[in-house]
């Protein structure tokens, strides 16, 4: 009996978005690798920033201070540069792994178009300083709207086209762009809800430790969920086709993905260890942390060991050496964040230059490594021309290698070295070693100065390749793949409401439900828990005894039935932050202010917090005094859950590149912060010696002359400030000729102050604001 | 350093939990994996390798000398 051929399809793949994305994604990495470099070389050299130094004079600029360019670097390495090779990659390898074209060439051409316009936006924004004052959440809230409409179209697009494809298998580099669309979705919704209070304006919903904590939820996941998953797909996809062989273990693959979707999502409040953040917490991300070196390595493996036969050709194919250097340092990468998550080991590191060696080892080496290799692999394929040359492309792995090594060597260095520094105490344990903060910054000026020759290196390697891929595509024919599947015909194998309504499901639903009963409540809830845990557990292994078969196929089912897998890796993520997060919301403001609340701002302290945040001081000054003597013997007292209570956003901070400041109110003058603003090396002028005499030492702090200029926005305080009382400040409920009135009167104070030591500042200058909000910090009341 | 705050009872349970919870997921889908059968594991783990029209495609399985990128220009 003849069986008639299955029907075929002719597809032609949907390659100019790919194209477009990969073109974008190599113009804005030029661009967020120079800004590093410039904001490295700042750090060591005061005079170009905030300015530019010639003939002897420093002209300010105030749109390039360290403290508005770093978030512009950050944001455009990860969204501009990382989001649009991510997307290209992902269009691409989809197409062909579902075997069809994506659903909706308009939704492509959405995408990429609004998130080159939010690109620019960000561009724009940052160096006015509008920011919202969280790390790699700093833009505006419009552009919030715009990223999240942007997101929810790739999202369609996405899933529209796995809903259309002739491959009913999916593969395990889906499963990661599935968990990366859902995760980054949730992460981002949560962690940038805001009152706007103006059009460009908006103070985060979340204060004090809940908003420490949403935050890092929100960081290390976006670490996890937008730098790692998505590139981890594309490792499943490339290097098989890179190399010519199949992945070296599926079933690895499979358990890599599901312990990194599962682990994952706990370990973000190892960011915030040793600090104000509940104990129980701080020991759920730092066991969660220890608990990624497993899957993470295992992964690392299976994208080396893909490569097993294949290593002769590492002499002569630069893409080859690109994806292994990538991987080992995925595997460095990962192997480094759970050492840190190690709370006595994290009491060295944090707040120093091992963090940012960490990151920068995962970003240089994983990111921009596997973007390269990606990019030299699908150049030749989308133009239809061979790469310029392969001779350039191995001279953009070895330089941008040794910019990798220089940068990550100097970093741990000077992390290691300025920890050691800042925690030592003299022989009998009574004093700081190395009282001067500046003395620890001195010390690692020649590393940081090593780290922006690295960086520069690692550049000079990405323009390389910028120039090599122009060269390749200039004048080229583009060529989108048209290929002949054969037609699905069948639907998904269970429907949605087949991937919930099942036993395995129902069961274990059942059973989580009684078992919090039990565990977490009392009289008629305990027992009822207790009892239903039992009673389900016994009905579930009966049933499965029974029919047990098709639970198995039910698994499998659902593996390949892209909605319901969503949901559950939506689940899985979900609970993940959900158990974190309530709790805090939930006991914050009741019990656990530790026996201290923050004192409620004046309006003219509330303004120079904003112009603070606005100025990105968070970047370089913590408000955060941890529960180590070291840090309590240099700054104070240790800091209370609340103290920062009312802080919208809380400004906690991840770097110390200059001291703590959560208790600089009254310790030194007004006269003493105006000059420092004026000149911050005429006043922070002490330690010891330059290393190199034209490295300069003391502060590196960029001078501020443009505060004492502008004026403060009174007009805009009303509107806070009713903002904030929505929120819970207890702001008294002021007339706008109160507020202004207050302004005035603490202004006219601080001058006439001022004045008595022949200081001239306008009373209402933006200088005058941010003295007076820099001389409450650590100011609370005692609460029983 | 002694007044910090102690957890209430309830927040060290959801430790227990939520580590339970995860370690059953993932001792499941290990479990999973690792009774895939072995031809099912190395159909899925050639599926990029398998493309319709594809000029990388291999086109044997143990041969390793197919060279799919074209030779570059320069070099």
């Amino acid at each position: 009996m003849q069986t008639s051929p299955s029907p075929t399809i002719s597809i032609t793949y949907n390659d100019r978005v790919v194209r477009q994305f990969m073109l974008a994604a190599i113009l804005w990495g030029v661009v967020a690798m120079t800004f590093g470099a410039i904001v490295a070389f700042m750090l060591n050299f005061w005079q170009i920033n905030g300015g530019i130094y010639l003939f002897g004079k420093q002209w300010s600029i105030e749109w390039i201070t360290f403290g508005r360019l770093r978030p512009l670097h950050t944001n455009a390495a990860i969204f501009a540069f990382v989001g649009n090779m991510m997307f290209a990659g992902i269009y691409h390898s989809t197409q062909r792994l579902v075997r069809a074209r994506l659903a909706s060439d308009w939704l492509s051409s959405i995408h990429f178009w609004g998130w080159q316009a939010i690109i620019v936006a960000a561009a724009i924004t940052l160096p006015l300083g509008l920011s919202r004052g969280k790390e790699y959440a700093e833009l505006i809230w419009p552009l919030n709207v715009a990223v999240t409409v942007i997101w929810v179209i790739f999202a369609i697009n996405f899933f529209w086209t796995l809903a259309r494809r002739n491959e009913p298998t999916l593969y395990v580099a889906i499963w990661f762009y599935i968990a990366t669309i859902i995760t980054v979705a949730l992460l981002y919704v949560v962690n940038h809800l805001s009152l706007p209070t103006s059009l460009l304006h908006s103070y985060p919903v979340f204060g004090g430790v809940q908003d420490a904590l949403v935050q890092w939820w929100y960081g290390h996941n976006a670490v996890a969920f937008f730098l790692t998953t998505p590139i981890l797909g594309i490792m499943y996809y490339y290097v098989p086709k890179a190399v010519n062989r199949p992945v070296y273990s599926y079933r690895l693959s499979v358990i890599h993905f599901w312990s990194l979707v599962f682990i994952y999502i706990w370990a973000g409040p190892h960011h915030l260890l040793n600090t104000a953040l509940p104990p129980w917490l701080q020991y759920l991300g730092m066991t969660f942390s220890l608990m990624l070196w497993a899957p993470s390595w295992g992964g690392m493996l299976n994208g080396l060991l893909t490569m097993k036969g294949a290593w002769d050709r590492m002499r002569e194919d630069p893409i080859m050496k690109f994806f292994a250097v990538g991987i080992t340092a995925y595997g460095m990468a990962t192997f480094e964040g759970p050492l840190l998550a190690i709370k006595s080991v994290n009491a060295l590191g944090h707040y120093t230059d091992w963090i940012i060696g960490h990151v920068h080892g995962g970003t240089l080496g994983w990111n921009g490594f596997m973007a390269a290799g990606m990019f030299y692999w699908l150049a030749p394929r989308l133009w239809n021309r061979p790469l310029y040359s392969r001779s350039l492309a191995n001279f953009h792995f070895w330089i941008g290698l040794v910019g990798i090594l220089l940068y990550v060597l100097a970093m741990w260095v000077s992390g290691i070295t300025q920890g050691l520094m800042l925690n030592a105490l003299n022989d009998s344990g009574t004093s700081l070693a190395y009282s001067n903060f500046l003395e620890t910054l001195n010390a690692i000026r020649p590393l940081m100065f090593f780290r922006a020759i690295g960086g520069t290196l690692y550049l000079i390697g990405f323009i390389l390749l910028a120039y090599n891929i122009y060269r390749t595509v200039t004048g080229a024919e583009t060529v989108s793949t048209t290929v002949e599947v054969p037609r699905r015909t069948e639907p998904d194998q269970q429907g949605f409401k087949g991937s919930l309504l099942n036993p395995p499901v129902i069961y274990t639903s059942l059973i989580i439900i009684f078992a919090c009963m039990w565990m977490l409540g009392g009289g008629f809830f305990l027992l009822t828990g207790l009892f239903g845990t039992i009673f389900t557990v016994l009905l579930a292994i009966l049933h499965f005894q029974a029919g047990g078969r098709r639970w198995s196929q039910w698994y499998e089912k659902l593996l390949a039935n892209s909605l319901g897998f969503t949901v559950l890796t939506f689940a899985s993520v979900a609970i993940g932050g959900a158990i974190q997060i309530i709790p805090t919301v939930m006991v914050n403001r009741a019990a656990n202010l530790e026996g201290r609340i923050q004192r409620v701002l004046t309006p003219l302290e509330l303004a120079g917090r904003d112009i603070y945040i606005a100025e990105g001081c968070y970047n370089c000054h913590s408000q955060m005094i941890r529960m180590l003597k070291p840090d309590v013997m240099r700054y104070g007292d240790y800091s209370r859950l609340g103290e920062s209570i009312y802080d919208y956003p809380f400004q906690w901070g991840s770097r110390r590149i200059g001291p703590d400041l959560a208790r600089e109110g009254g310790f030194r003058s007004n006269d003493w912060h105006f000059d420092h603003f004026m000149d911050p090396r005429a006043i922070s002028s002490a330690g010891s010696a330059a290393a190199l005499p034209w490295m300069g030492h003391g502060s590196n702090m960029p001078a501020y002359p443009w505060l004492a200029r502008k004026k403060i926005d009174v007009d805009a305080l009303p509107s806070k400030i009713r903002t904030l009382r929505t929120l819970g400040v207890p702001f008294p409920d002021w007339t706008e000729d109160e507020i202004r009135a207050q302004v005035e009167a603490q202004a006219l104070e601080i001058a006439r102050d001022l004045q008595s030591k022949d200081r001239f500042l306008e009373p209402n200058s933006q200088m005058t604001a941010v003295i007076a909000y820099l001389q409450q910090l650590g100011l609370n009341e005692e609460v029983r | 350093m002694g007044s910090r705050i102690q957890p209430e009872e309830w927040h060290a349970l959801i430790q227990v939990l939520a580590f339970l919870l995860c370690f059953l997921a993932f001792l499941y889908f290990v479990i999973r994996a690792v009774l895939m059968k072995k031809d099912t594991a190395g159909k899925l783990a050639s599926m990029p390798l398998d493309e319709p029209g594809d000029p990388d495609k291999r086109t044997h399985p143990d041969k390793e000398d197919s060279e799919p990128a074209p030779p570059a220009r320069h070099g």
